[in-house]
């Protein structure tokens, strides 16, 4: 594939990629009287289909067709089992949805960290976990950005760099967050989303065509490779690991903000519903898309010494023609950035939302805007040098990122189910149990003879429960918050939309 | 069946999802073994959904109208 027809494809994707961004601005995002909830929530009322769309964009990354494919060619099929895992933990939303929704209309939050700061009546839980969420989704988005950096070096034969590859997407995710906030980053979402999906399942009918078929490429697969289609299968995906890797993700729909954030957008629960099942849909296709490529990428290329360079190769084979292949490599750049716009997004929100205003508690909606489009590029920056150490297994980074957001999910569960929780047990979970993750990646350990994966969950579940049982819960905000987040579904949220107390989170921090 | 009937089925499947394939199918070598399974689970994750949010309201929020950008809590909340 030739250097000119990777930069052409990318080109022109550049340019209609900015074509969009700049049409979705609107007076909520970009007039006079923009506030924190226009630029970062689309004034919650984002319609279900572009939700369904953005959710999938900004769920599915590199990680999909590169990282996921790569985990396919080495562990076989656990890979595809890990990702459904994930897939069903997508049913969270059916239940936290809902009241997601509820509670950030009648009491205006914009971001999730806002949210647990006001039901535990201290800031400093809000502080803490937006502190938490950008000390793992930085790295993650970084992994993004070094699956951009793989693709166009492996792609491109070496001719264009890792670096490069690095600062296009970089670049990238600045305007498309930038120009239009969420609008920007879910109409560039949509058509990304839409993009990737067509282009990926062409290439994989196409590929595994040119191997014999499915049952051809199933009956090389059992005959050369048996051990690819069961579990453990080659030896990756022992049971421990294969636990260590899938109970963080499926929490991933709680845990990650950038995607936990967009159960406060859609402007009602129909949307929402659109939503959740659009992007069931669109995962479960692109999840058997990104399997097949990497079965066909162990097929085909057997000996590759790296299992990241499987979804490259096949791209750069015979086997795909180049305009075809130079697409999906465009797919792939789109899957990364849409992903990474959307956490700089979210990021930017908390940082300005939880730490700043908490910090200089005068600040106005539009001071904490403006210091929210500062931090933007602040962010990126940050992911860029970190996505330059060049780590190489991009999913098990990927999951190490998830693993220590799991632990904010005690308190994010405990807000909406417990009563008795306390904001001292909400950030001691949140801080120790962070704390003890970073360690057990940093030392390696692996108490009992289990991975940080497994571990994370249980401490911060244990730190939540007892530190909570030891102090004294705000009882009132508890009471209202549970109750408007009780009223979601039996009404349509109108009870909670609808009677405003007037009480916003302000009125307890 | 209930939602609530359909969450403890996504539950169950969550837990097939562990126990079928490194139990029943770990020596099934063949397309129809591991692979078809995770495959019919996501299938049925996704008809469980669309059953458990049947009863999400229709209607738009009350406060969807057009309006000057703020929710009632919001004009309140300058800081």
């Amino acid at each position: 594939m030739t250097t000119g027809l990777i930069w052409s494809a990318v080109i022109v994707y550049l340019i209609v990629g900015l074509g969009v961004a700049f049409l979705s601005r609107g007076k909520t995002t970009n007039g006079a009287g923009v506030d924190m909830s226009g630029y970062f929530l689309g004034n919650r009322q984002m319609n279900g289909f572009v939700s369904a769309l953005s959710y999938s964009a900004t769920t599915y990354s590199a990680f999909m067709m590169v990282g996921l494919a790569g985990l396919t060619y080495a562990g076989g099929v656990g890979a595809f089992g890990f990702e459904i895992v994930y897939f069903a933990g997508v049913s969270l939303v059916a239940i936290f949805g809902p009241k997601f929704w509820a509670v950030g209309k009648r009491f205006g939050y914009v971001t999730p960290s806002e949210m647990l700061g006001h039901r535990y009546g201290d800031r400093k839980v809000a502080v803490a976990t937006a502190i938490a969420s950008c000390l793992f989704l930085i790295p993650y988005a970084a992994v993004q950005l070094a699956g951009v950096g793989y693709l166009l070096a492996g792609m491109s034969g070496g001719a264009i760099s890792f670096t490069t590859g690095v600062v296009v997407s970089t670049v990238l995710a600045i305007l498309f967050s930038y120009i239009a906030g969420i609008r920007s980053v879910m109409w560039t979402d949509s058509l990304q989303a839409l993009f990737m999906i067509v282009a990926s399942t062409l290439v994989a009918l196409l590929v595994v065509h040119s191997l014999g078929g499915f049952a051809e490429l199933f009956d090389t697969l059992a005959t050369e490779h048996p051990a690819s289609l069961t579990v453990p299968g080659p030896g990756l995906f022992s049971f421990t690991t294969f636990l260590g890797l899938t109970i963080p993700w499926f929490f991933f729909s709680l845990s990650n903000p950038q995607v936990s954030q967009r159960l406060f957008m859609p402007a009602s629960l129909k949307s929402m519903r659109q939503m959740l099942i659009g992007f069931l849909i669109f995962g479960f296709l692109y999840t058997v898309v990104s399997v097949l490529w990497g079965f066909s990428a162990l097929v085909a290329f057997p000996d590759l010494a790296q299992s990241d360079l499987a979804t490259p190769t096949l791209l750069a084979s015979e086997h795909v023609p180049p305009v075809l292949g130079v697409i999906v490599m465009v797919g792939i750049l789109a899957a990364a950035v849409s992903t990474i716009d959307s956490i700089m997004l979210t990021l930017s929100s908390m940082l300005s939302r939880d730490v700043y205003a908490n910090i200089a508690t005068a600040a106005s909606e539009a001071t904490q805007l403006k210091v929210g489009k500062w931090v933007l590029p602040v962010i990126a920056i940050l992911a860029f040098l970190f996505a330059e150490l060049q780590l190489s297994l991009i999913a098990v980074l990927s999951v190490a990122a998830s693993t220590g957001l799991v632990v904010v999910v005690p308190a994010i569960i405990g807000a909406f189910y417990w009563k008795r929780g306390t904001a001292a047990g909400a950030l001691a979970s949140i801080v120790i149990g962070g704390l003890v993750v970073i360690a057990l990646y940093l030392s390696g350990a692996k108490p009992l003879g289990l991975p940080a994966g497994i571990w994370a969950l249980p401490v911060a579940v244990a730190l939540f429960v007892i530190v909570s049982l030891l102090t004294r819960p705000n009882r009132e905000s508890a009471s209202e918050f549970m109750t408007t987040a009780g009223t979601a579904t039996s009404s349509g949220g109108r009870a909670a939309a609808g009677e405003s107390s007037g009480i916003s989170p302000d009125g307890r921090l | 069946m209930s939602a609530r009937g359909w969450i403890w089925g996504v539950w169950i499947l969550v837990l097939s999802c562990y126990v079928v394939p490194y139990g029943l199918l770990g020596q099934v070598h063949a397309w129809y073994g591991s692979f078809l399974f995770w495959c019919v689970v996501g299938v049925l994750v996704i008809v469980a959904n669309i059953m458990i949010t049947r009863t999400f309201q229709t209607g738009e929020s009350p406060d969807a109208e057009p309006r000057g950008d703020e929710l009632p809590t919001q004009r309140r909340r300058r800081r």
